[in-house]
């Protein structure tokens, strides 16, 4: 009974429930919904998401807000870009290596900016968004990158045979394994727990319980560029082209995936499972609005209720959280 | 003490005016055909009009230390609402009385709009505590979708020359969007520095638990912050609506970004408690001519994005090494006092 309480009080459980009404739903307007190759073929393009998600995340959870995730996946992807159409004898590893430093980079001049000037990571992030995107965009004269090399095609078309006639694309392998991988550094190092006692305690406290705190901003700040830089390969190969244009000024969905995932922004709680379901959830009800035949007109309207009504919820559970676990509130 | 106060808000100014007479002596020097022409003063002054206005609804929030991402998404919500209502109501041969009538309405219902967007924002940050960003962004969200489910992505145009009047014209050769802009800059400087309400923006915004512990009814003061910002708001968009004689959903979006740059670039700190109207007013100055300057020396709009970034970044560090340098000061005034402070 007690299990069965907890369980009821996390928002994974709740994320969880909408999803499969959510599923039902679709599948009574169109039967072929559950079918495992559409499924799978769902989940292949919510990957992008997925793994942008998981930095955007990070970086809730330590206390901060990050809106410079879209332009530092396009620089990355950009620079890539421009590698891969320019030799002849390319591959996958340095395409990696290439949009991953660049996404660790620039993660790193977020990081610094933050940790040096203690400046509220918004307005931080809303800057270092600007010059990032804007310097690109000045040297590359907003060009579209096309011809992709065939052996990046053959990277991204790549995909495991998955039950009778479904293939699990590498894009979802890529997903999942950051979200072990993350999920991994989190639970188990030093690095990963300091990022949950920033985020919950403040700069002073985590310092106070002995955490470098300066290396652990610094590590979520790279570690989710590198996350942004390696999910630009998605973006490109999704496409098969490279728009620098196609992804600045999408930040609220992703950032309203975390949030509804049960990320709270004053930081240090919610899981990278909430926050997937969250992912998941948003982009099954943009489809199903799609499906309904709903003009994407709404689709503006609906997200914002879901913000709206989620961050409510989240933060009379969380009121209700701290009620049970002490009575007396005293503050310094 | 006093005095040291009024040195380091002085010295702000100072600074911001030699910035704002280095500007203008560059610009004036680069070109100056078209920077020095009366023709483009007067349209500067009107552009500064409604980003002016949407500035001070920032300012006041940011005092207190939260942000209102939906100021630009509730302006441009409320001149559709404009829009509309002329759209529907105005029939060609009216009379100019029922015209004003109609005119007054849409203006009183803009007005209305960007209050109670106001007062929800101020409802769940003031009192369920949620912080401003989040809920600002999902109202965001939640009035840009609205606005292009009104408009169906397309614009909304075509309004009657007595509402164009509030943007066209001019008093001593001042157009009115830049004296209504003046007129509530100082209006909110004396709400701010004179009333206790507006001490109250200052203290929650310096500390939060003091002032809850002093007797302030935070909650009520936030409301009432948020509920001034959404008044801004709506001044700003009828003058903005006026101005472009249309509205669309997308109106304004590159002011976002740049009224939180002029506020920081105005020596506001972003963490809150502390800031000028009279030196966001400089800030908002400045920047104006540089618009114009890059506008004039025919930057794309990519370099000008860069640069606005590069600027905002630069106004950090500028806040951090000042909030350093009078730190220091006080700390060694208090020290000759033999006074210590705790961190």
């Amino acid at each position: 009974m007690k299990n069965f309480k907890k369980l009821f009080n996390k928002t994974e459980t709740f994320l969880f429930i909408i999803i499969i009404v959510f599923s039902l739903i679709i599948f009574s307007l169109n039967r072929s919904f559950l079918l495992p190759e559409n499924l799978l073929g769902l989940l292949k393009s919510y990957s992008f998401s997925g793994i942008v998600s998981v930095g955007v995340f990070l970086i809730l959870l330590s206390g901060g807000v990050d809106l410079s995730f879209m332009a530092i996946t396009t620089v990355s992807m950009y620079m890539m870009g421009s590698y891969i159409i320019s030799t002849s004898n390319g591959n996958v590893a340095l395409a990696f290596l290439i949009c991953g430093s660049m996404g660790i980079i620039l993660g790193a001049i977020n990081g610094f900016l933050v940790y040096y000037f203690k400046i509220a990571t918004l307005i931080v992030t809303l800057g270092t968004m600007n010059l990032f995107y804007g310097v690109m965009m000045f040297f590359s004269k907003s060009r579209d990158i096309y011809n992709l090399p065939q052996w990046f095609r053959n990277f991204t078309t790549f995909s495991v045979p998955f039950g009778k006639n479904a293939q699990m694309s590498v894009f979802i392998i890529m997903w999942i394994l950051v979200i072990l991988v993350t999920w991994f550094i989190l639970k188990y190092t030093v690095l990963g727990r300091g990022v949950y006692a920033l985020g919950g305690g403040g700069i002073n406290k985590a310092r106070q319980a002995g955490f470098n705190v300066r290396a652990i901003t610094m590590f979520i700040y790279c570690y989710a560029g590198f996350l942004y830089g390696i999910a630009s390969v998605i973006s490109a190969g999704t496409i098969d082209q490279i728009l620098p244009t196609s992804l600045v000024g999408k930040e609220m969905p992703i950032i309203a995936a975390v949030v509804v995932g049960g990320a709270s922004l004053a930081g240090g709680s919610g899981s990278l499972f909430g926050v997937t379901l969250g992912v998941i959830l948003l982009s099954l009800i943009r489809n199903g609005l799609t499906l309904m035949k709903v003009t994407s007109y709404y689709q503006g309207v609906v997200m914002g209720i879901i913000i709206l009504v989620s961050i409510i919820i989240t933060n009379f559970r969380l009121r209700s959280l701290t009620k049970t676990i002490s009575k007396i509130d005293i503050e310094y | 003490m006093k005095t040291r106060i009024f040195n380091s808000k002085f010295s702000e100014i100072i600074n911001l005016v030699i910035i704002l007479v280095i500007v203008f002596v560059g610009l004036s020097i680069l070109d100056p055909e078209n920077f020095l022409s009366v023709s483009n003063f007067v349209s500067m002054m009107s552009q500064m009009g409604e980003f002016g206005l949407y500035t001070l609804g920032m300012l006041v929030v940011m005092v207190i230390g939260g942000i209102n991402l939906s100021i630009i998404a509730s302006a441009a919500f409320s001149g559709i609402l404009i829009g509309v209502i002329f759209k529907r109501l105005i029939i060609p041969e009216m009379s100019p009385i029922m015209i004003f009538l109609v005119i007054l309405l849409a203006i009183i219902v803009a007005l209305a709009a960007s209050m109670i967007i106001g007062l929800i924002n101020g409802m769940l940050v003031g009192y369920l505590g949620i912080s401003s960003i989040l809920v600002t962004l999902g109202l965001m969200t939640l009035l840009e979708g609205t606005s292009i489910v009104i408009t169906k992505a397309g614009g909304v145009s075509g309004f009657p020359d007595m509402f164009l009047t509030i943007a066209n014209k001019s008093l001593l050769g001042i157009p009115l969007p830049f004296i209504l802009f003046i007129v509530f800059a100082v209006i909110i400087s004396i709400y701010l520095n004179k009333t206790s309400t507006g001490f109250s923006i200052y203290m929650i915004g310096s500390n939060e638990k003091v002032t809850r512990f002093s007797g302030i009814n935070n909650k009520v003061v936030i409301l009432k912050t948020f509920l001034l910002s959404g008044f801004l708001s709506g001044i700003g968009s009828i003058i903005m609506t006026a101005r472009f004689n249309s509205a669309r959903s997308d109106y304004g979006g590159s002011y976002l970004l740049q009224t939180i740059l002029v506020i920081l670039l105005g020596g506001v700190s972003a963490s809150g408690g502390s800031g000028t109207v009279i030196g966001v007013v400089l800030a908002i100055i400045i920047l104006q001519f540089l618009t114009t300057g890059f506008n004039i020396l025919g930057f794309s709009t990519f370099l000008t994005i860069a640069i606005w970034g590069f600027m905002l970044i630069l106004a950090i560090f500028m806040n951090h090494y000042r909030s350093k340098f009078t730190r220091a000061l006080t700390i060694k005034s208090l020290g000759e006092k033999g006074l210590s402070q705790k961190d």
